[in-house]
């Protein structure tokens, strides 16, 4: 019994974990309206910068202060990443904008492949100490994992909340009229730059973070895992859940992560044909239903209809 | 030094001309198709099953004619299928978003390749295949006291499994003397033949594939500056509008333009897998995502900035590293190359967006 | 309000939505054998993690070939594990992934795999973390079973013993330097070439290294910087996939210089890969099909019979870990007890295989074998056997 707890607790940490990714990528490409197609490489700074710190500082601060202190490394390295990317991506529009970003995930992914072996572990990998103590045991992963869990769905959170404020200040309101029109919302006197670098940088640290929770749950990283397929995944689930809709994210993350696991648990013909069947589910959905479920609207908005249909007699 | 320019203007041209399908494309329709390195992969591997099922090499005609024959086939069968395919993927996948929008486009294509690529996995296994090399068959008569090199047979072979599969074996090493026993063991195999595997050098296939380029570079500039299809194609590239009101079959017009694209990837597959001698599913991918690289530095929707930004590519792939090497002493300089085709992007996309030779468009508000 | 409700809400609708039904059909299993007569111990559930597809298929392939002549030959003896196949895709995390899905659903003893030591180490770090004991068949490795601690074993040599075998073999032919070509990516290489370096220079000669990465196809230039160094001997410690296609593609720059290469290169589809090169090329491996030896002869004939193939070293090395396993059963009643199977793992002696004699009491867990170099020749043929010291 303890096995299946266990498997379900990996499954909604790793929901968790894509969560933040959906959303910090649905922040960048929905509400900014920039073709971003190199998140994974801000998935990997952040991964890789929480590993780097844990393994040097192993033993000479204590779990917790370690654990809190990688992620707010692979917080802000990622989000210098991402202004690294926004500022001269700013002159670049669709499909060139696309393609520097893809490049840009590739080569964070190439320069890790590269490095040093002491240094990042090059292709080999890295094995991330584990600062709660090393577990032997399903009870000790069990408790690690439930831990995980508690943390990971407290940042999602966290992450939601920040990112619907940002929308809904005068930040994010300027960022939306420039992504609708940008001729438009010049004439207005609304300069573009800021917001588009801001959503950058907080689309890239959110994914920073998500790396840093990742590193530590998986214990061990290599530089195969940050490849493009997992954007095309976060595409796949800010898509299903809808370009603009945080709730989407959410319900998204459920389903396509989800389904991913149970499917590779379970085996059979439709496991084998995943790789397949998912990205044909992406691009039928971009013909057929491009907002998603809940397009762009939010879950809280359907609370306040049915609310209002109570109230109205 | 001059090897690894060689080395360069070979792998140049297999990027030259994969290069070119993306630049059509994108001329006409503003889409970067992504699968264009899978049209390619499936043409190397339709090349792959011709030189390895079709048995033309078997034919009983002056050497090398067989060889050659086999090789004519396998790259038109490659061709002929990588353009099918093209029609069909832009048919089914790309026609019913051409007007939903930059980011459903993109993201289609994406999912088109992920699909083909995939699909490939599941048909042909996820494994590199070697490419089958050429077989110069020779008759026992022929043979004479000594085997002038390494001679193998074919034998048919059943598996208590129950699966006829074929097996090769080496009968004869180079030098050894051609008694009555290894002749009888070669009149005991169904075609009472031996066989001496020929495999090109990567030099001469770079070379072939070099020449190829050289060869169909004029060809394209005929089809598209004199022939009405290519002119169609140059009016919808410059006003897709304006051409549709000039009675131009646009949907027509994109399908050939897909064709011809992917034809000339299909080539370029075959000579790619003959020069490094393996295909995989995964074939595809790196030498499409350098190949668009290429084409955008050329200047993304001209056909000679395709051929311009591919030889520039590749030779900088090999020329950069090896200076790198010599000059500053880095060791590891090769292993960075890929890096350096990504700097290439970078640089011309903040500096130079239209590439080489590409025409600067103007948005109107 | 809002805020609390657009998390809770998704939840629990996307909660449901993913448990509503996946009906899961059974994973890859041996054939169900007649019931027993008389009651025997628990029966041993064993998960083996191979790479069936990818770039390393062959490798799996084989290995579960080997594995599967084992079952059917020690049912006859009484030894009846209950084998459960997974697909590790020649990924890394996957390796991983399925040592989890092994150990924590489908509640097997031991592991078995893999083959890249990249991979094991993967699965290695699951079976440390779930106390589950993990043999492989094929990683040689060195650091695999220290890291993985007393859970972790071997039944193949280790790397440095194959990089003392490859200078060995290479002092003996009068090879005096060496230009080594290193596949930055994979543990198995560096560790490799580092052991063969230090053999290799401690008795006086001398070493170059080259380095790419796997996953290229192109290695023209890697080939040309080997070739310019104009050492002696070539010695290729990756893979087999690119290590045939450098051999191909260095068939003029490459001529007239031996070829060395480690296990890695040991695979039937070589000689494909190589193509029509003149080349000698030499591997090291655990078993060579055509070697002087009865046991070795029967096997590969008995595997012919069956598959259809001649068997390689990994057909050889799966059919071992079941002999072993067969033997740990013997005393080791309980596997369910997985310390005390740990400890009869460590506690192996003196089983004749078809690779060796395995022994694990070492202190790594690590056998001291014997090693064969086969010539690659229309064929993988025997060449000479490197005893252990």
């Amino acid at each position: 019994m303890s096995g299946e707890l266990l498997w379900w607790l990996n499954l909604l940490v790793g929901v968790g974990i894509f969560t933040l990714l959906a959303t910090s990528l649905n922040l960048i490409n929905g509400h900014a309206g920039m073709f971003h197609l190199g998140h994974h490489g801000f998935w990997a700074l952040g991964a890789y910068a929480t590993a780097w710190w844990t393994i040097r500082l192993d033993g000479e601060l204590s779990g917790p202060v370690l654990y809190g202190t990688s992620l707010l490394l692979s917080t802000g390295v990622a989000a210098v990443g991402g202004l690294a990317v926004g500022l001269p991506c700013l002159r670049l529009r669709g499909d060139y904008l696309a393609i520097a970003t893809l490049a840009f995930g590739e080569v964070v992914r190439i320069l890790i492949q590269n490095s040093d072996k002491g240094f990042l572990g090059g292709s080999q990998g890295v094995r991330l100490p584990r600062v709660f103590g090393e577990f032997e045991g399903e009870a000790a992963k069990l408790e690690f994992r439930a831990l995980s869990l508690a943390l990971v769905a407290t940042l999602c959170v966290l992450a939601i909340w920040a990112i619907s404020n940002f929308i809904r200040s005068g930040h994010g309101r300027r960022l939306l009229a420039v992504a609708q029109d940008e001729t438009a919302a010049g004439l207005m006197g609304i300069d573009p730059t800021r917001p588009r670098v801001l959503a950058f940088v907080i689309g890239a640290a959110v994914a920073g973070l998500a790396g840093g929770v990742h590193a530590h749950f998986e214990g061990s990283l290599a530089p195969q895992e940050f490849e493009f397929m997992q954007t095309v995944k976060m595409f796949l689930i800010v898509v299903l859940g809808g370009m603009g809709s945080l709730s989407g994210c959410v319900v998204g993350a459920f389903l396509v992560v989800g389904t991913e696991r149970l499917l590779a648990r379970a085996g059979g013909a439709i496991a084998d044909w995943w790789q397949v069947i998912f990205p044909m589910v992406l691009a039928i959905m971009i013909v057929v239903r491009p907002q998603g479920i809940f397009g762009r609207r939010e879950l809280s908005d359907w609370f306040r209809a049915l609310r209002r249909r109570r109230a109205a007699p | 030094m001059t090897q690894y320019l060689l080395n360069g203007l070979g792998l140049g041209a297999i990027y030259a001309f994969i290069a070119l399908g993306y630049t059509m494309v994108y001329g006409i329709i503003r889409l970067i198709n992504f699968a264009h390195g899978e049209f390619f992969m499936f043409g190397a591997y339709l090349g792959y099953f011709v030189l390895r099922d079709s048995g033309i090499d078997r034919l009983d005609l002056p050497q090398p004619l067989p060889i050659v024959l086999q090789y004519l086939a396998a790259v038109t069968a490659a061709s002929l299928g990588a353009a099918t395919l093209a029609v069909v993927t832009e048919r089914v996948a790309y026609r019913p978003v051409r007007r939903a929008g930059r980011i459903a486009a993109l993201i289609t294509a994406v999912c088109v390749s992920l699909i083909l690529q995939n699909l490939a996995v599941k048909a042909w296994e996820a494994k590199t295949r070697s490419y089958p090399d050429p077989r110069l068959w020779i008759a026992v008569a022929d043979l004479g006291d000594r085997a002038p090199a390494n001679l193998w047979i074919v034998r048919p072979f059943r598996t208590t499994g129950g699966d006829e599969i074929e097996r090769e074996e080496l009968v004869l090493s180079e030098g050894d003397p051609v008694d009555d026993a290894a002749r009888a063991r070669i009149r005991g195999t169904p075609d009472a033949r031996v066989f001496k595997k020929i495999t090109p050098s990567t030099e001469v296939a770079q070379g072939f594939v070099l020449l190829a380029l050289v060869l169909w570079a004029p060809v394209l500039w005929f089809l598209v500056k004199r022939t009405r299809t290519g002119t169609a194609m140059r009016a919808v590239s410059e006003d897709m509008d304006a051409a549709r009101l000039m009675g131009i079959p646009i949907d027509r017009i994109v399908s050939r333009t897909f064709f011809l694209g992917a034809f000339v990837a299909g080539v370029g597959g075959v000579g790619y897998c003959i020069a490094y001698g393996q295909v995989s599913p995964y074939t595809g991918f790196l030498p499409g995502m350098k190949a668009f690289i290429a084409a955008v530095i050329g200047g993304i929707g001209s056909i000679p900035g395709a051929i311009v930004g591919g030889i520039l590519l590749g030779v900088a792939e090999s020329i950069i590293p090896h200076l790198f090497r010599s000059e500053l002493g880095w060791r590891d300089a090769f292993a960075w190359k890929d890096a350096i085709a990504f700097a290439f992007l970078f640089a011309f996309l903040l500096f130079r967006p239209t590439g080489l030779l590409g025409r600067a468009t103007r948005v109107k508000v | 309000m809002y805020r609390i409700g657009r998390i809770v809400a998704p939840l629990c609708i996307a909660l449901a939505a993913s448990l509503s039904g996946c009906d899961k059909p059974e994973p890859e299993r041996m054939r169900p054998e007649p019931k027993p007569t008389r009651p025997e111990p628990k029966r041993m559930r064993v998960g083996v993690i191979l790479p069936m597809t990818g770039l390393q298929s062959t490798f799996g392939d084989e290995s579960w070939k080997g594995m599967q002549l084992a079952v059917e030959d020690l049912r006859k003896q009484g030894f009846n594990p209950e084998l459960i196949l997974r697909d590790e895709k020649s990924q890394k995390t996957e390796a991983g992934n399925q040592a989890k899905l092994l150990i924590e659903n489908e509640r097997v003893h031991v592991l078995v795999g893999s083959v890249a030591s990249g991979h094991t180490r993967q699965a290695a770090i699951e079976a440390r973390e779930s106390a589950i004991p993990l043999i492989t068949p094929a990683s040689t490795n060195d650091t695999i079973t220290v890291e993985g601690g007393p859970y972790v074993s071997r039944i193949c040599f280790k790397d440095s013993f194959q990089g003392a075998v490859l200078a060995k073999f290479a002092l003996q032919r009068g090879w005096k330097s060496a230009v080594v070509v290193v596949d930055k990516g994979q543990p198995y290489s560096t560790g490799l070439a580092d052991s063969f370096k230090s053999v290799f220079e401690k008795a006086g000669g001398k070493t170059q290294f080259e380095y790419y990465t796997s996953g290229e196809t192109d290695f023209s230039n890697t080939v040309q910087n080997a070739a310019n160094h104009k050492a002696d001997a070539i010695v290729i410690t990756g893979y087999y996939a690119e290590g045939g296609i450098m051999i191909r593609q260095g068939k003029e720059k490459w001529a007239g210089v031996p070829v060395l290469g480690g296990d890695g290169l040991d695979s039937p589809e070589l000689v494909g890969l190589v193509g029509d090169t003149k080349a000698e090329i030499y591997v090291v491996s655990h078993f060579a099909a055509d070697a002087p030896d009865e046991r070795v002869r029967n096997f590969a004939k008995r595997y012919e019979e069956r598959f259809g193939q001649a068997p390689g070293a990994m057909a050889a090395l799966g059919y071992d870990v079941l002999l072993v396993l067969a033997d740990v059963a013997k005393r080791c009643p309980d596997p369910a007890d997985s310390k005390a199977l740990a400890r009869a793992i460590a506690e192996t002696k003196g089983v004749e295989c078809i690779t060796g004699r395995i022994d694990l009491t070492t202190p790594d867990r690590t056998p001291i074998k014997d090693a064969v170099v086969v010539k690659v020749e229309g064929g993988l043929k025997f060449q000479a056997t490197i005893p252990a010291q």
